[in-house]
């Protein structure tokens, strides 16, 4: 394996009483893509939370590029360089956006990370030339469509140049075309950063990542290999409860197959 | 409850910027200590909840319905300080985007809503809880009660006051008219008689309600010291002598400053001036043409020196 | 999956009625008043080649308020009327047409009337009578000085109005971000932009309501559906508010907003404060 980005020992994690992560231990490469699949509730926001520090582990060790992470570390020294170095996009967009406007969205990174004004504005425009937004450049990010928000969410990590990018459920709520300018921008830039993407769309998982780690219901990894493997693993996948079997329809036959259970979103609180 | 931009005379409003102004300012170290530092889009929040739950109208009795403020929830879930913050973003969001209130009367209103509301809201909450332990939803119910119509006194005092302390020519009012005698009665009976019952009845609701869903945690500080719910009283007492001392519209502005003890001087001197204007002869001396190109130049120089700080202190900013 | 029998069939009609709809007269009241907000909060055209939005944000604020405050202080009807041609001649500079600037100052305007018609009778205004109804005399100073008072409303809240309309919302809050403490300008923004989230929010469950209320609705359980939406309100504003905070945070937020550092003013927006704060000082002695 490359240089190690992240090792995670025994990190387990509860909210009061229940647990949502447990006992979960795994490395990540500099350069890898990394899908962590499970269904909803297995933990896999937590987990994304826990990587990004934004939430720290019960118990476990967690490092970072060989450097210990903890809350008193992260308030030290370590605090702005690990920000710096990682990015996470949130699942839903409407948290992540808070600026008066698209270009303020982008800038509030790297303006918070001590850059000064000139280079941020320089970094922002042509980031919004490159991810083909510029016409929003000026708009309210409330007034956005859904697919518009997720793509200024993405661009406002990217502003950064983070080492790392965190994507918690990426592809939820796009249309089509949104989701394939999303494949685009991950291939663009797979191998030169480190994707941990958490998320319950297969395709994207056999179309974008190396290696996948799957949570199952009681909130550990039931699986660790490459994505094609654990994609070819239907009991697996049955067992975690990522597919389901489905009676589907064809003409007067019924036939019964594994189905992913990514049809729609609506785990988000209503 | 809301006063306009135009109800209120420059002095006062002066005067209740003034007095919130520290308020803003220890609420926000306050938040930063007693919350967290990091808890800025919690206020935010806060605020904007306030914001939506104006627009709910609540079912009363008789088929008819009424919104309710909500300080008292607010404060109650944030605590008192950070009540008044998150309140007055409301405020700030209402005069400002939708010409609810005003720009000059915001310190008074931040006064009557966030202030007085959010503290006398909280601290009469946890001292009835106290009281009666297994009915919180009512002591919320009656807290709320009492800090509405509490705000409501003190935005009745503020109009009530506006013909005793700025008048034009032959004693005309120039701000809101009318005297004590009337402004009370009529600010205070709907309060009392129906938007009262409406925030009680709201506030009861919702608490009643979260504490049988529970899942929310009050996040203001646990303490309710009871020295600070006697400072908050120690701070009503002017408005409460006000409110029984003598009988309506008898002041003189001598009474009234006896009263409150405070009337600030600039609101005194403000009130010379329009007493010059009232004769209907122009403040500067002799009048005429020198006399009005003098005023002028004055004015002149005077925005000259606005022009220069304004300047200068760009030249500081931008460092 | 089974289908319950009764959801293959057809829906029953005719058995709520009409009139049935009575009492849920504050879901509708709820669903205007969010109505009103959001045509509040859209119901601007921004005209970009104006006068004032060619003024800096700040300076624009801080002109705009000081005329606000040259129409607090006067105290005759001329200085008002100067306020307001001022404010006339702004628009018009600025693009913003007179209907709106009227639009938005209505409601201030209309309250007002209702609030001063009473000072205009010989019992709240001594004077000479001008019309008599029944027991009570209309006089002559009584009018003026309701109508100096709706004059000084109208003057201060069209400048404010003019102001909104003439200025984009971000640049709004770029502008009070250098009269304003950032920590409360920020919060301010954030209130503003939470405020559509939950409002929306609030709309989905009124029109849920009314959807699905076909007979009319007995008060306790009213109240119970108040009281319950409320709390989902307040639960979903805290995790918003937890969420907000975690994405501030993984973007480098450390408690202190830092934003680009501001522009200087340029000539032309000191000319603006000038001369505003010469039409302040004017007004103070007239």
């Amino acid at each position: 394996m490359k240089e190690e980005v992240y090792r995670l020992q025994g990190v387990s994690f509860s909210y009061g009483a229940s647990l949502a992560v447990k006992d979960v231990s795994f490395a990540v490469g500099r350069g890898e893509t990394l899908a962590v699949i499970g269904a909803n509730g297995s933990g896999k926001s937590t987990l994304l939370k826990i990587l990004d520090c934004l939430i720290h582990p019960s118990a476990g060790i967690m490092s970072f590029l060989g450097e210990r992470l903890s809350e008193e570390t992260i308030k030290g020294g370590l605090g702005r360089r690990f920000r710096e170095r990682v990015g996470f996009v949130f699942a839903e967009p409407d948290v992540q956006l808070f600026s008066p406007t698209v270009f303020d969205e982008l800038a509030f990174g790297p303006l918070q990370l001590g850059l000064s004004g000139d280079e941020v504005r320089r970094r922002c425009e042509e980031l919004l030339d490159a991810l083909g937004i510029s016409t929003l450049g000026d708009r309210p990010p409330y007034t956005l469509s859904s697919g518009e928000k997720k793509k200024v969410a993405i661009a406002s990590v990217l502003a950064i140049n983070p080492e790392v990018l965190l994507l918690d459920e990426p592809t939820n709520g796009l249309d089509p075309r949104a989701q394939v300018w999303l494949h685009e921008l991950i291939q663009g830039l797979k191998g030169l950063k480190t994707f941990i993407i958490a998320t319950h769309d297969l395709s994207m998982v056999g179309d974008l990542t190396d290696r996948a780690i799957v949570l199952d219901e009681a909130h550990g990894i039931a699986a660790d290999g490459p994505s094609t493997e654990i994609l070819g693993d239907r009991d697996l996948l049955l067992r975690t409860n990522i597919i389901h079997e489905h009676a589907h329809r064809h003409g007067d036959v019924v036939h019964i197959h594994g189905h992913s259970t990514n049809s729609t979103h609506d785990e988000h609180e209503k | 409850m809301h006063i306009p931009d135009g109800y209120l005379s420059p002095g006062t409003s002066l005067v209740f910027y003034a007095g919130m102004v520290p308020v803003w300012y220890i609420a926000s170290r306050m938040v930063e200590k007693t919350v967290k530092v990091k808890e800025l889009p919690l206020l935010a929040l806060g605020g904007a909840f306030a914001f939506v739950i104006m627009m709910f109208n609540i079912p009363v009795p008789g088929g008819s319905s009424g919104h309710m403020v909500g300080s008292t929830i607010v404060a109650v879930v944030l605590g008192p300080w950070a009540g008044v913050v998150a309140m007055s973003l409301t405020l700030a969001l209402q005069a400002l985007l939708f010409a609810d209130g005003g720009i000059t009367t915001f310190g008074a209103n931040s006064f009557n809503m966030a202030f007085v509301a959010s503290f006398s809201g909280y601290y009469l909450y946890r001292a009835l809880s106290a009281l009666m332990p297994n009915r919180r939803p009512l002591a919320a119910g009656l807290a709320a009660y009492a800090a509405i119509n509490l705000s409501a006194l003190a935005a009745a005092m503020e109009l009530g006051v506006q013909p005793l302390i700025a008048t034009g020519a032959g004693g005309r009012p120039l701000y809101a008219p009318y005297p004590l005698a009337v402004a009370i009665p009529a600010m205070t009976a709907p309060h009392l008689l129906f938007f009262g019952p409406v925030e009680a009845l709201g506030t009861s609701l919702v608490v009643s309600y979260v504490m049988k869903e529970g899942g929310l945690k009050e996040r203001g500080k646990r303490s309710g010291p009871a020295w600070a719910f006697l400072v908050l009283l120690v701070l009503l007492t002017p408005l409460g002598l006000l409110a029984s001392g003598s009988p309506w519209g008898e002041w003189g502005r001598v009474e009234l400053s006896r009263l409150i003890g405070y009337v600030p001087a600039g609101m005194e001197r403000f009130n010379g001036w329009k007493g010059v204007m009232s004769r209907y002869t122009l403040p500067w001396a002799g009048g005429g043409v020198e006399g009005a190109a003098f005023y002028a130049f004055s004015a002149a120089l005077g925005s000259l020196c606005v022009v220069l700080l304004v300047f200068l202190w760009g030249k500081l900013w931008r460092r | 999956m089974k289908i319950p029998g009764w959801l293959r069939e057809e829906s029953a009609s005719g058995r709520g009625n009409e009139a049935a709809f009575k009492g849920e007269g504050f879901i509708d009241r709820t669903l205007g008043n969010i109505a009103s907000f959001m045509e509040g909060a859209f119901d601007r055209e921004y005209s970009p080649g104006g006068v004032l939005q060619s003024i800096e944000p700040r300076a624009r604020i801080i002109g705009i308020f000081f005329l606000v405050f040259a129409a607090a202080l006067a105290g005759r009807a001329l200085t008002l009327i100067a306020v307001v041609s001022l404010t006339v001649v702004l628009a018009l500079l600025s693009g913003v047409r007179i209907g709106r600037l009227l639009k938005r100052t209505m409601p201030a305007l209309v309250f007002t009337s209702i609030m001063v018609a009473p000072i205009s009778l010989s019992f709240f205004t001594p004077g000479s009578a001008v019309l008599n109804i029944g027991g009570a005399a209309v006089t002559g100073e009584g009018v003026r000085t309701g109508l100096f008072i709706i004059a000084r409303v109208g003057a201060m809240s069209g400048l404010t109005a003019l102001l909104m309309l003439a200025s984009r919302q971000a640049d709004l809050f770029r502008g009070l971000r250098g009269v304003v403490p950032s920590f409360f300008v920020t919060a301010l923004f954030m209130t503003y932009r939470y405020v559509f989230m939950l409002m929306k929010t609030a709309e989905d469950m009124a029109l849920a309501r009314r959807s699905r209320t076909i007979t009319g609705t007995k008060l306790r359980e009213a109240q119970g559906w108040f009281a319950s939406r409320t709390g989902l309100i307040l639960r979903k504003t805290a995790s918003i508010a937890d969420e907000v905070t975690l994405a501030m945070v993984s973007r480098g937020f450390e408690g202190k907003i830092r934003t680009f550092e501001s522009k200087g003013m340029r000539g032309k927006d000191l000319i603006f404060i000038g001369t505003a704060s010469f039409a302040l000082f004017l007004s103070i002695g007239l």
